[in-house]
Parts: C-alpha cells; sequence; structure tokens
C-alpha cells in the first residue's frame, strides 16, 4: 500500500547574507493512513521547515530538492494551483499561535467555512451549519455565538480550537499540527490534546505531530522522528524511542525532562525570615469604553507568605493569575494596591526612592524573553556591569570589569565575551547573561519569572542546575516563578499555587505534589505531561472544563467554593490542614 | 604559544568597549559613510579658506562683466580673460567666491539648526515619552500649540522684535524642526519603554535618566537619524525661501539658496548660475544621506 506521505532525501537550505544554511539535510519519512508522527527537537532543529517545505510554503530564500509523495503523487515543484488545492483539503495545518493564524478582522464563522466554500462550492448557509457542528465537535461552548465573533474575542484556548476546527472541516486525510500547545496553559493543553487524540480515533485522521515536547509527543504519537541540526538522528515506534532509545541526543533529550516524580532539593537549613508579604494586593484600572466606569482588575487580590533564608518558594499559576504582577510588586517594580512588603524587618513602604534604589542590591530578578531582557545596543559585559555601577558608583572601572568578568566565569560565559551583543549568543546563553547581571551585585534573594520556560529542555536543564549551585554556594532564597510544575519541583522546598491572583494552596514541595487538596491543584497536576508513552495512554485526566474565568467576572473567585455563589464578594479563606499546608475553602 | 599579534587583540577585547566605540569603527568601515564625510569636509574648509582661494571678494561688482561664462564653458565665448573659473552673477560678481560663501551660511544653518532641534527634540520626547502620564500630555500639548503657529508669522514677530540678525534664523528654523523629532521620539520611547530590558534596569537600581540616557536614545537612533538626514535639506531650503522673502540673509551676503533661485532666473541666459550653486548643494545633500544611512547602521549592533 501506498503510504498518505512519503518524504524522500528531502534537503532544505536557505541562502542568507551569513552564507547558505542547511535547514534540513536529506530528511526521509513516511506517513501512513491515521497515523500520528511524533516530530520532536529543540529550536532551529529543521522539524517546522520539513514540512513547510514538503508543501511548498517555504519562505522565498529557500531552496528544496529531493522527493514528497503525496498518495503517490509528486507534489514537490507542482503548480501553485495543485499545492492550493491539496493543502486547502487533503492536508491542514495548525500553528503555533492561534491568534496571529487567524485575520483579525474576519469573523471566526467566515474564516472556518472559507476554505469549505472555495473547494467544495458549499452554500453559505450549509457551510454555517457544518461550522457550528465542527465547533461543536471541539467543545466550544456556544457555538451559535462563536461564529459571529472576531479572534480578539476568543481566548488561547479557543481560538486554538477554531484554528482545530478549520483544519478539520474539510475532512483532510493529514493534519500538520507545528506546535500546537506550546503557547497554551497546562490545562488548556490538556484539553487540546484530548480533541486532537479524539480526532485520530473518529475521523481516521493522520497527524503530523511537531513539538519540542516530548511529553506531547508521548500520549499521541504512534512513531517518533527525533531531529537535530536538520538531520534525523532517530526514528522508531513511541514506545521504542521512550524506553529504548538508540541515538545519545535522544538519551539526553529524554534525561534533561523534568519528570513529574523529581527529588526535590536537599532541604538546607532554612534561616531567619527575609521578605513578608501580607495581604499584598494589585488592581489595574480597566475601562472598556470611553464613558464606561473603569472597573478594577485584581491582578493579586490578597496573598501573604513569607520566604526565608536559603528557601525556594515555588509559584504556579496559569497565564492570568497573576505570578508576573506579584513578582513585579513585591521588588517594588510595579505600584501596588494595599498590603505590605516587609524586607528584613524594614516596611519597604517607608523606603524612598533612593534608599530603595540601595536595596536593589538585595533583590534582584532574572526575565523569561531572555533576548528581551537585554539591550540590544549594549554589549553584555556593559548589561551585567551595569547595575554595578549604579548601585555603587565609587567602584573603579577596573574592579567593575574584575567582577563583571568573574560573575561571567561563574554562569558558565567565556569572559573574553563581554564586547558581543546580545542576538550574537544563543537563548540558553543570553539567559546566563540575565543570571549573571543579577548576580553581579551579591543579592540575597533572587526571583526567577519564568526564567527557564523560553528555553529548550536541554539548555533548561542546565540552566536549573546553575541556578541551584548558586543557591547552594550563596545561600539565596529564590521565589521562582512558572507555569510548569515539574520544574518547580526540581527547585523549591515550598510551593504557591495561584488562581485569579489568590492564593489556592501552599505547602512544602512533596505534600503539595503527593497530597494535592485543592481541585484546582489537582487538575494542574493531572495536566502535567510525562515523557512515557504508555502512562501517557492509559492516563484519566481531571480536566477542568472552559477557559479560565474573567477576573473582573465577580464571581470567578468562587469557581470552586459554588456553595457561597450567594454572597458574591466572598473570598475562600486559607486553612492550615496539615502542619504548614494550606488550602483555600473549597466544596 | 599565541602569536604576539594575537594576544594584543586580546587584552584590547578584554578592556569591554562600549556601543559609541564599536559604531565609530563601524562607521569608518562604511565606505559610502567615509566618502560623504571626505567629501562635506572638503566643502567645509573650502568654505573657511574661501576668501584665500580667489583675488576677488565676494561683493566685490564689477559693470564690465555681467553674466560672463567661466573661460572654458564650451558655449559661450568667454568675455574674461581669467580668474572666475565659475563665471560672474548678473552685476559682475564672482561666482566661485560667492559659491564657497554661500557654503558658510548654507551648512552653518543646515548643521546649527539640525543639531538644536537634534537636541532639544530627542531629549524632550525621551523625556515626556519616559515620564508619561501627566507630564506626557503637558508637554505634548507644549509641542500642539508651537506646531499651531503659521511659521512665517512667527518669523516675522522675531524679526521685529530683534531686527534682522543672523542668529534669529537659527532661532526661529531650530524653534519648529525639534517638534516633529519630539514626537517621533517620544512615539519611539513609549514602545521601548514596555520592554523587558528597561524593567531588567530598573530592577538593577539604575535610575530615570540612566535610562533614558543609557537605554532609551540609543534605542531611538535608527528612526532619529532617517528623520536628520530629512531635516538637513529641508532646513537649507527654509532658509532659501526665508531669504527670497527678504526674511533671511541680505545682499551682499548670499546662501546656497539665495545663488540657486537667482540662477533660475537666469537658466537660459547664463546656466551657470544655476550649476553651480545646485551642483554643490546636492553633493552636500548626498553627503549627509550617505553619512545618516551609514550612522543608522552604525548604531544597529545587529546589523552587518
Amino acid at each position: 500500500m501506498t503510504p498518505l506521505l512519503e518524504i524522500t532525501d528531502l534537503n532544505v537550505r536557505f541562502d542568507t547574507a551569513d552564507g547558505a544554511v542547511e535547514a534540513v539535510k536529506s530528511a526521509s519519512l513516511t506517513i501512513e493512513e491515521g497515523e500520528c508522527l511524533g516530530v520532536v527537537g529543540e529550536s532551529g532543529s529543521g522539524k517546522s521547515q520539513l514540512f513547510l517545505a514538503a508543501f511548498g510554503l517555504i519562505a522565498s530564500n529557500g531552496k528544496v530538492s529531493g522527493s514528497v509523495k503525496y498518495r503517490g503523487e509528486e507534489i514537490l515543484g507542482a503548480s501553485p494551483k495543485r499545492l492550493n488545492a491539496l493543502r486547502g483539503q487533503a492536508v491542514t495545518m495548525i500553528f503555533q499561535d492561534p491568534l496571529t493564524s487567524l485575520t483579525p478582522h474576519m469573523r471566526v464563522g467566515d474564516q472556518i467555512i472559507e476554505a469549505l466554500m472555495l473547494h467544495q462550492k458549499m452554500s453559505r448557509a450549509e457551510a454555517m451549519t457544518r461550522a457550528r457542528a465542527m465547533l461543536d465537535y471541539v467543545r466550544i461552548p456556544e457555538s451559535a455565538r462563536r461564529l459571529r465573533q472576531y479572534p480578539h474575542e476568543l481566548s488561547g484556548g479557543m481560538r486554538q480550537r477554531v484554528m482545530i476546527a478549520m483544519a478539520t472541516i474539510t475532512g483532510p486525510d493529514l493534519i500538520v499540527a507545528d506546535e500546537p500547545t506550546t503557547a497554551l496553559d497546562v490545562t488548556v493543553q490538556a484539553q487540546i490534546l484530548e480533541i486532537l487524540r479524539a480526532l485520530k480515533s473518529d475521523k481516521k485522521t493522520a497527524i503530523a505531530m511537531i513539538s519540542h515536547d516530548m511529553g506531547v509527543i508521548a500520549g499521541l504519537a504512534d512513531r517518533v522522528q527525533v531531529m537535530r541540526r536538520g538531520e534525523i538522528v532517530e526514528c522508531g515506534s513511541a514506545d521504542q524511542v521512550f524506553y529504548a532509545p538508540r541515538n545519545d541526543y535522544t538519551r539526553a533529550l529524554l534525561a534533561a525532562i523534568p519528570k513529574a516524580d523529581e527529588t526535590p532539593p536537599p532541604a538546607t537549613a532554612v534561616g531567619a525570615p527575609l521578605l513578608t508579604v501580607d495581604d499584598l494586593k494589585v488592581s489595574f484600572p480597566v475601562k472598556s469604553g470611553l464613558f464606561a466606569k473603569a472597573q478594577s482588575l485584581r491582578a493579586v487580590d490578597g496573598v501573604s507568605f513569607t520566604l526565608h533564608q536559603g528557601e525556594t518558594l515555588g509559584v504556579v499559576g496559569e497565564s492570568g493569575c497573576g505570578k508576573s504582577t506579584l513578582a513585579r510588586a513585591v521588588m517594588k517594580l510595579a505600584p501596588k494596591t494595599a498590603g505590605r512588603v516587609v524586607w528584613l524587618g524594614r516596611d519597604l513602604d517607608a523606603a524612598t526612592e533612593s534608599d530603595l534604589r540601595a536595596l536593589r542590591e538585595d533583590f534582584q530578578i532574572v526575565f523569561q524573553d531572555p533576548l528581551a531582557s537585554l539591550d540590544p545596543r549594549m554589549p553584555i559585559g556593559q548589561s551585567i556591569g551595569e547595575p554595578l555601577k549604579a548601585l555603587e558608583p565609587s567602584l573603579s572601572r577596573e574592579t567593575v570589569r574584575g567582577k563583571v568578568r568573574a560573575a561571567m566565569a561563574r554562569v558558565g560565559l567565556d569572559p573574553a565575551w563581554i564586547n558581543r551583543y546580545p542576538h550574537e549568543l544563543s537563548g540558553g546563553q543570553n539567559q546566563r547573561v540575565g543570571l549573571a547581571r543579577a548576580m553581579v551585585v551579591g543579592p540575597k534573594m533572587l526571583v526567577c519569572d519564568e526564567a527557564v520556560s523560553a528555553l529548550d529542555v536541554t539548555i533548561q536543564a542546565q540552566i536549573v542546575e546553575l541556578i541551584r549551585s548558586l543557591q547552594i554556594e550563596t545561600g539565596l532564597s529564590l521565589i521562582f516563578i512558572s507555569h510548569d510544575l515539574s520544574v518547580v519541583r526540581r527547585l523549591s522546598h515550598r510551593v504557591m499555587v495561584l488562581y485569579l491572583g489568590r492564593v489556592v494552596e501552599l505547602a512544602p514541595a512533596a505534600a503539595l505534589y503527593e497530597e494535592p487538596r485543592h481541585p484546582y491543584t489537582r487538575a494542574l497536576l493531572s495536566a502535567v505531561l510525562s515523557p512515557d508513552p504508555k502512562a501517557e495512554r492509559a492516563r484519566k485526566r481531571e480536566l477542568l472544563t472552559g477557559d479560565l474565568p474573567s477576573p473582573l467576572d465577580p464571581k470567578a473567585q468562587l469557581t470552586f467554593l459554588k456553595s457561597r455563589l450567594d454572597t458574591p464578594d466572598y473570598r475562600p479563606k486559607l486553612v492550615e490542614v496539615a502542619p504548614r499546608h494550606f488550602v483555600a475553602e473549597h466544596d | 604559544m599565541i602569536a604576539t599579534g594575537q594576544t594584543l587583540k586580546t587584552t584590547q577585547d578584554m578592556m569591554g568597549r562600549s556601543l559609541w566605540v564599536d559604531a565609530r569603527r563601524r562607521l569608518l568601515k562604511n565606505r559610502a559613510a567615509l566618502a560623504g564625510m571626505i567629501i562635506l569636509g572638503l566643502i567645509a574648509l573650502l568654505a573657511v579658506l574661501a576668501p584665500l582661494l580667489s583675488p576677488f571678494a565676494y561683493d566685490e561688482v564689477n559693470y564690465d562683466i555681467i553674466e560672463c561664462a567661466p573661460a572654458w564653458w564650451p558655449a559661450h565665448a568667454a568675455c574674461i580673460a581669467s580668474g572666475h573659473i565659475f563665471g560672474t552673477d548678473a552685476i559682475g560678481r564672482d561666482l566661485f567666491v560667492r559659491v564657497l560663501f554661500g557654503a558658510r551660511v548654507s551648512l552653518a544653518v543646515g548643521l546649527v539648526a539640525t543639531l538644536v532641534s537634534l537636541l532639544i527634540g530627542v531629549l524632550y520626547g525621551a523625556v515626556a515619552g519616559y515620564a508619561g502620564g501627566r507630564l506626557d500630555g503637558l508637554m505634548m500639548r507644549i509641542v500642539d500649540v508651537l506646531y499651531s503657529l503659521p511659521f512665517i508669522f512667527f518669523v516675522i514677530i522675531l524679526m521685529v522684535m530683534f531686527d534682522r540678525n543672523f542668529i534669529l534664523l537659527f532661532v526661529a528654523i531650530g524653534a519648529v524642526e525639534w517638534l516633529t523629532m519630539a514626537r517621533i521620539v517620544r512615539g519611539q520611547t513609549l514602545s521601548i519603554k514596555q520592554k523587558e530590558f528597561i524593567e531588567a534596569a530598573r530592577a538593577g537600581g539604575v535610575g530615570p535618566l540612566g535610562i533614558i540616557v543609557r537605554h532609551v536614545i540609543p534605542n531611538v537612533v535608527g528612526p532619529v537619524m532617517v528623520y536628520v538626514t530629512l531635516t538637513v535639506p529641508g532646513v537649507i531650503l527654509t532658509e532659501s525661501f526665508l531669504s527670497f522673502l527678504g526674511l533671511g540673509i541680505q545682499e551682499p551676503l548670499t546662501s546656497w539658496g539665495v545663488l540657486i533661485s537667482d540662477g533660475a532666473d537666469q537658466m537660459e541666459t547664463a546656466p551657470w548660475m544655476l550649476l553651480f550653486p545646485a551642483l554643490f548643494m546636492a553633493v552636500t545633500l548626498f553627503c549627509f544621506n550617505f553619512i545618516g544611512d551609514g550612522l543608522r547602521d552604525a548604531l544597529d549592533p545587529q546589523d552587518r
């Protein structure tokens, strides 16, 4: 039987100003009917380019050679008309960012039926009925209303479901899903994967699942290909690749993944309280129209915690739960609305602007996006030295230079690179620069705001290890913010789970991961994927249905305490259910 | 063993360079920009040395040689023996020396007015954009008010109040040109302010002034340079317009703008009167454009 898609010896080369870049080097693969092929690789491994090139979607400076056969028909170099017909109907694609892949000015319904009307010459009314059925299939509530909405009115998860609906409505044989869940929260990711799984089993659609995340692949793929630097280094059945990898790189990839049962860091002698945060609130005024009364969006709604010397507090929550706002308010980078922040017995409200600037030596922050957090026009040596110069202006240039070089060496950067610019370094190296900049002043507390989330798994593991060793060496306290529960577990002594700006659970790491009490924590934990195909297939999930409620909705806080809905201003209280284990009231 | 040259280079690299040092190195490597700077320098040198280069004075009238073509001009019979290499104008003054004297005024107006607008505009715009809120609103309304003043009216009032004065020309032009610059810089600053590296600098204890000078201004340099290269010719043309109205430079002093407008009147009978000042002006403007492009590229480390 001819396979659905057969790619033989495909090469992709880009001619750039810096010379030719070989994005894909003689890659071959086959996809059978109704099969899911997982393509794994780190950023820049050519996994997306492989499929873009196969269907003629490559940038104009790219050169493609080799052979791509769809049901035995050679499509590489086929006429644009043939390719368009193929792409619209038989082969469809889902991309990573659901906002940029939907046209902003077209209603959702019109976009979904576009392909139907174009390729299947269907009437508008008939197409709309199909679209509505499709939205129901991907579990979008109130489908009739959604069809008339614009993309920006939908949440990220909802938009990705619309994309899946668009990709499925023409009844394709093959869906190419390029990192379809990377931009989504874990609970939403689990929902989307559930839909893709259903698509594969109900409609017998073949799926090419491209991802950097082994966990995403594990639950869905029948066969797996591992790519590295444009080459396919390993391919085989999912079980073989995950349980008996033959290639060293595959082994390294698997070893770098944080396991759900990761041993937490050794409990260092926890010292005196360093930072006390008491009932912190941050709200932003939100106006919905020109004359509408401003509502206040409570990004952080009464959070209290204490951080001890040498301790790591993990802060977990989905996007929009206020974890970054919390960090910025604690560090006085954003104004708070109410509450107290006490640093070593000193109320930070009382500190003047110049006191505060001096205090910054004690607490530093590392940001999510390593490239965006460095000034593109400043050599990295200067970026690292800047806090030193600002905080200790009396230091001589030689001392600053020496300290910068020592800091660079400490984070594993070559000190000879002081004159490089951020764009000349990789993401992992830039994040090391960010760490060096934070550590150079010798802080007592370091806030890592999703500091490893934008990095590839192998790099992520290195940076986490580096942070941990810095902590052991200097007795640093950490606030480690992440949406990724497994990474948090690697570092944290205690973990705090945030939901819509409030703490729902705060407990020692072991207790939280082994005995989660709050339903939201349980849902988060069950949405974590593990690189274990058998466990993933067998897994029963506690899925949260629907999206995160709007934080503007006064009833949102009571999602897990429905019995109190008659008093919408009620806030669930934290109850100590076990020693040092606090859980918000829930039904 | 490492070769000596290698060691030297490495120690120099160890010192840490700033963006500006890197930018200068890159600017000097840019051939077009370098050529622009050399030619512009030559023109400026000629302008400064003008009295020494010609036996004639810029205001020396000679009614015997009105509108004489230069000796080497092909179509006309030369009416002068020697000396007037660019020919003479409508009242027999030497054109070569007048073009050089015109260069003094035009280059000075172009550079000084542009620098003034650059300095005020960039600082004002960066402060307004970075401060935001009420201060931003107030500063930008002031800009709006100044924008709404009719330019010519403004110049006439200045002339009436302070008498006709060369310096006043700079003030009048500079006072108008910085407004657009401030708006451009403010807009850029608003978007740069949102970037994470600004927050990182704040977390590192850098004060507002340090952030504006070290992080905001270097990052707005691209659009600013493009605007500056458009401003210089604009200012030179504005000056000639004012002179044409009798509000700018007065005879016998001259500028390229005045020479070009005079030459345009005599285009059919004495084309050299238009050709030479226009040629100098065009070359100068090309030079400014090349230098501007070079500066923009040099200040962007991602461009190679």
